[in-house]
Parts: structure tokens; sequence; C-alpha cells
């Protein structure tokens, strides 16, 4: 009868471990290590989002990976993990960037709107007969005229970074960010680096089709996604783009 | 029967016709023939009292020995404590305790703890040598297995510092004492399946002169309590009788899990062996010049406290190996095979990306079968390309799962 009880810290979200810990929140972040990479970039100029999407098969339409979203106007929202949790969190965000509209009649906060959606996430790590959310998102935008850039993760914690990554090979990507990072980047130089981070743990080099990217310039105040072709030019200008061969070997 | 006299003595002489001197005479020749004939007689009857004595030998030997068959056997004591009253002795088995009489001859034979043989009313008949688990003893290996450090590839560096732990301090001991430093006292192996742990200790074993003693962590593990424990205890103790020797654990995670709460009896007999150990590694008493090498792939499974320095000084980990490593795998395991010229061992390196040794080998043993059904002796290098297909289909089938993730 203990036994079973002492085996079973694992089982219900709402139980804490004797050491403080809550397993299935922990798990569920062990989910988030399963998806490709995002990475986030915070400019005096405004944020980049890229992720990591390279397909795994030739047939699939690459535009069907969901890893960037646009949340409102100014906000962009970059996910790694779970992508049917993802597309949940990202429905609620876009909720309540429009109730915030309706409401107060301006746009919403990025600091407001990663607290709605912590919080919400919240809610299923102290909920009985519910999940946590296998998903981590990189919340980006500017907010008067400042650009912003959290991150949360299943547990409900929201933080603000200069420069971030989830999903996989976040140590390395973290690293290459941290060496590389300077405060005075501008916008494009914060594409390249978020770019050459997703690039550093990849042999083959990056296909334009491979990543998505976004941004949101702190002067327009616009979520832009970057084309195929414009992706192309900078990974082109950064010798980061992959060689024909190399691509099909991928394949 | 010589004072015997007798009456009806068959004359030699005729009693009434011979002369006084006739009869002396005959009587004369007659004493000598009997004198002669009764010498005879009585080395005879020596060599008959010989073998009289011998036969009687014989006979109480084996009277004694069918006396001891049928005698109860002896039970097996161990002595608690000597007094003037006497030994006191606790039977095995049943542990009972028992106050009995020596004599002053035995009394000097015996200490506490030895074991002593004790018969049906539980007086010591003989003291026993000290025990060692037979268990411990077969894993003592006499034949040194074929493996060189030759034929180990890509794992320089690991090698390096394998034999650093392991050889210098036999071969060269008083480098150590002169710097003043002990001389580690195990090494740790660990790394994914197949990168060549257990080849490592096996060229070890090869090349130490020290005694080598190999076992599987799984064999420590044992239905009674305390059964474990004793075998581990015994392990040194085999080892310390032959310093200096080698240990090698092999899947040492088998008994040195992390300790749980969990309250299962199983898991607290494991971890009763582990702490035995723990306290053999670096406890105590002084462990004697004896290495110790384990292996595991399970480095997050172990308990911390085996991990801390004065156990396994030296955590080495055995990864998978790079191209270049590669490359040598494949060289070293084609060595003996009847390989054809247009096999490009660079190019096979570059293709067998994220392959362990053991993949390797299993690709070389795969393109021989290749060149078997294709009724060829040679191998070719299109052999090595399909059996490395082969082989990685066999790995791969994740992508289900994570077509979840993204």
């Amino acid at each position: 009868q203990g036994q079973a009880q002492q085996q079973a810290y694992d089982r219900g979200i709402t139980i804490f471990s004797p050491d403080g810990r809550l397993y299935q929140v922990e798990y569920a972040r062990e989910a988030v290590k399963r998806g490709t990479a995002s990475i986030g970039v915070r400019t005096p100029e405004g944020v980049v989002l890229a992720a990591d999407k390279r397909s795994r098969s030739p047939l699939m339409e690459p535009t069907s990976v969901e890893k960037i979203h646009k949340a409102d106007d100014h906000i962009g929202i970059a996910s790694a993990g779970h992508v049917a949790d993802a597309r949940q969190l990202i429905d609620f965000a876009r909720r309540q960037s429009q109730v915030n509209r309706l409401r107060y009649g301006e746009p919403i906060g990025i600091e407001t709107l990663t607290k709605e959606v912590t919080d919400h996430i919240q809610q299923y790590t102290q909920v009985g007969g519910a999940r946590p959310f296998g998903v981590a998102l990189l919340i980006g935008g500017v907010e008067n005229g400042t650009p912003r850039l959290y991150e949360t993760d299943p547990s409900g914690t929201p933080y603000e970074w200069k420069a971030v990554s989830i999903g996989a090979d976040r140590g390395d990507h973290q690293e290459h960010l941290e060496e590389n990072f300077r405060d005075d980047l501008t916008l494009d130089e914060g594409i390249e680096l978020a770019l050459e981070a997703i690039a550093s743990t990849s042999d083959e080099g990056t296909a334009p089709d491979g990543v998505d990217v976004a941004t949101v310039s702190a002067e327009t105040e616009r979520f832009v996604e970057l084309s195929n072709d414009e992706i192309e030019s900078y990974l082109e200008a950064n010798d980061l783009l992959a060689t024909e061969d190399d691509e099909q070997t991928e394949e | 029967m010589m004072t015997d006299t007798v009456d009806d003595v068959d004359l030699p002489y005729d009693k009434d016709s011979a002369s006084q001197q006739e009869k002396i005479t005959a009587l004369q020749e007659r004493l000598e023939v009997l004198e002669t004939q009764n010498e005879e007689m009585r080395d005879k009857l020596l060599d008959t009292n010989a073998e009289n004595n011998k036969y009687q030998q014989k006979l109480e030997r084996l009277t004694h020995e069918n006396k001891k068959l049928k005698q109860s056997p002896l039970f097996v004591a161990t002595v608690q404590e000597i007094t003037d009253e006497g030994v006191i002795i606790k039977q095995h088995g049943n542990n009972q305790e028992a106050l009995t009489e020596v004599t002053d001859e035995m009394r000097e034979e015996l200490e506490p703890d030895a074991r002593v043989a004790v018969n049906n009313s539980l007086s010591i008949v003989k003291r026993l040598d000290k025990e060692t688990d037979v268990r411990a003893r077969v894993m003592q290996v006499e034949h040194s297995p074929d493996v060189t450090y030759e034929d180990i590839g890509g794992l320089e560096e690991q090698m390096q510092e394998v034999r650093e732990t392991v050889e210098m301090p036999l071969d060269r001991p008083e480098m150590f004492a002169e710097v003043g430093i002990d001389p580690p006292s195990g090494v740790l192996l660990y790394g994914p399946p197949g990168t060549g742990k257990t080849m490592l200790a096996k060229a070890v074993a090869n090349q130490t002169n020290a005694s080598f003693i190999k076992m599987a962590g799984s064999e420590l593990v044992h239905k009674f309590i305390g059964e474990g424990a004793k075998l581990v205890r015994d392990l040194f103790e085999v080892a310390r009788e032959n310093e200096p020797a080698v240990i090698f654990i092999d899947e040492i995670d088998a008994i040195a899990s992390k300790r749980t709460d969990s309250k299962t009896s199983g898991d607290a007999e494991v971890q009763r062996t582990m702490m035995q150990l723990l306290a053999e590694m670096d406890g105590f008493d002084e462990r004697g010049n004896i290495r110790i090498i384990a292996a595991t792939n399970r480095f997050d499974m172990l308990d911390p406290a085996i991990l801390r320095p004065g156990r396994f000084d030296r955590l080495i980990e055995v990864p998978k190996p790079n191209e270049d490593g590669r490359e040598i795998i494949f060289q070293i395991h084609t060595r003996k095979m009847n390989v054809s010229d247009d096999v490009d061992f660079v190019e096979l390196a570059e293709m067998a990306d994220n392959a362990s040794g053991a993949d390797i080998k299993a690709v070389c043993t795969e393109a021989g079968m290749f060149a078997i059904r294709d009724d060829r002796t040679e191998i070719f290098m299109q052999d090595f390309v399909d059996a490395w297909e082969k082989i990685q289909q066999e790995a791969s089938d994740e992508t289900e799962v994570s077509r979840a993730f993204a």
C-alpha cells in the first residue's frame, strides 16, 4: 500500500514529490525538447523570431509546419514542442489580444499577453484530470515602441529575454547566442544571429524552406514574415545555405 | 616346542645292536638336521608374524573408516569468544550459541571468528580454513582474453587514462610514493552501448601481470539477504590474497543504481550489496593494491556515493567513435577479411554516421554475408554499403511519434 503511493508521484500533476518537484510538468518540458528549435532575439530595432522546421519528407508541404504564428498585428509567437498544444495556446493568445482591443480600445501589451497565457498554462499544472501543455512559446512584439521578448514554459512561468532558444539543442543554441549577442544589434544583425544559431547545430547547412523567420520592427510595430527569397539572401550572405547535394542526402 | 620333551621319538639307530659310539654319531647327525630345520621354521614364523601385523593394521584402518562413515556428520560453527570457562561457539544455520570445553592444544589453535567443526555433543573436533565463496574464486580470470590495445580503435585518450590508473600504480608504485599521492583506486567507464567499454577491460586483462577478476553486476544480486554483500566481501578477499589485482565489474548499474525510498525488499537488498561495495572500495579496511574497473551504459542511474573521489576517481566517458575512430575500427574489423582494393575506409567511416563500434562490427560481418550469398570470397565496397543500409533499417523506426512535435 505504501509502495503504490511512493511510486505515483509522477502520475498526478497535482501532487508534489517529497523533494518538491512536479514530475508531470518536468515531463512536459521533455516534450518541448522533442520539437525543433525556435529562437528569439531582441534588438533595439525590433524583435526577431526564427524557427527551424526542416521537413522530414520531401512530399510534405513546408508551409504546413507551423512554428511561427501571428497573434496580433504587433505580436508574433514562435513555438516548440507539441504542435496541437501550441495551436490551442495561440488561439487563446489571439482571443486575448482581441478581447483587449475591444475592452480597452488599444493593442494588448506584450507582458500582459504573456502573463494571460502563462496564467492559463499554470491552471493545467494545478487542476486534476488534465495534463500540462507540452509546448513552450516565444512571445515577441513591440509595446509603445519598445521591443519585448518573452518565453513561456509548461509550468506557466514567464521569463523575459534579450535572446533565447527553446526546443531541441537548446543548450548549444543558447551558448551561441550568449557568445554573439550584443545590445546594439540592428534588426538585420538580429536575423543573422538567429539564423547562425540555428545553423550552428546542423552540419549540412540550412535550406530556405527549412526555416521560418519573422520580425516585429520597433518602427512599424508590425508583424512581418520573411519570404523564402528573403531568407535565402540572408542565408547566402552569411554562407549558411545548404548546397543542392546536401539537400538531397538530407531527404 | 623346543622345551617339550617327546617320548615316542623315532630313534635314528637300532636300540639293541648299535654301539655307544654309533649312537652318539647318529644322534649328533640327527641333531644337526633338526637344528637347521628349526632355523628355517623360525624364519618362516617371523615372516608370517610380520604379515599378520600388516593385515591387522589394515583391518584396524578399515574398521575405523567404517565407523567414521557410520558416524553422523560434524556441524560447522564459529568461535565467538574464548573464555576461561571454555569456548563459546555459535552454530551456523540455527545460530544457537553454546559453551564448550576444549583441550589446551586446541585452545591454542583457536581465535574468535575462526570456523570450527563440532560434533553432536558440540565439542570442537577441528579448526577449518577460512571460507571464501567458490563463486568468488571462479571469477578469477586465468586465461586472458585475446584482445590487445591494438584491437581498440579511436579511443586513444580513454585508453591512456585507463592505463594510467590501472597499470602505472602496479608497474611503478615508487613514482606515486615519491610524488606523495595515493594512486587512484578505480575507473568507471561509461558510454552508449557497443562503444568498447568491455573491450578496454579485456585489453587490460590481457596486458597486465596482475591477477584479473571479472564479474557482472547482476551476479551480485542474490535471493537471500546478505548473500550479495558476502559475495562482494569474498571477492575483495580473493583479490587481496592475489595482490596485485584488478577487479572488473561489468554493468555495474545492476547493483549501483540510485538509492530510492522504495520499500520493496528486493531493491533494498540490492542496495545493501552496493553499500558493501562502497565500504570495500573506500571503507575502514585497507583496500590494498587493488584496482577497480567498472563499466555501465546507464551513468545517470548510478548512485552519487559511488561516484565520489576515493571510489571511482576517474570517470571516463567512452563515446561513440568519431569519423577517424570509425575508420580505424573498420580497419581493425576487416584485418582478417578478404577485402577488395576498391573498399575505401574513409568513405565508409563517413557513411556510417553515428555508428558505434559494435555497429561497425555488424556491418563488416553483414558485408561478409553478402559476399557469401553471392558465392564470392572477396568483399567489395558495395557489400559494405548494402550492409550499412540493412543495419540502418533495423535501427531507425522512430518517425511516427515525432510527427506530433515541431
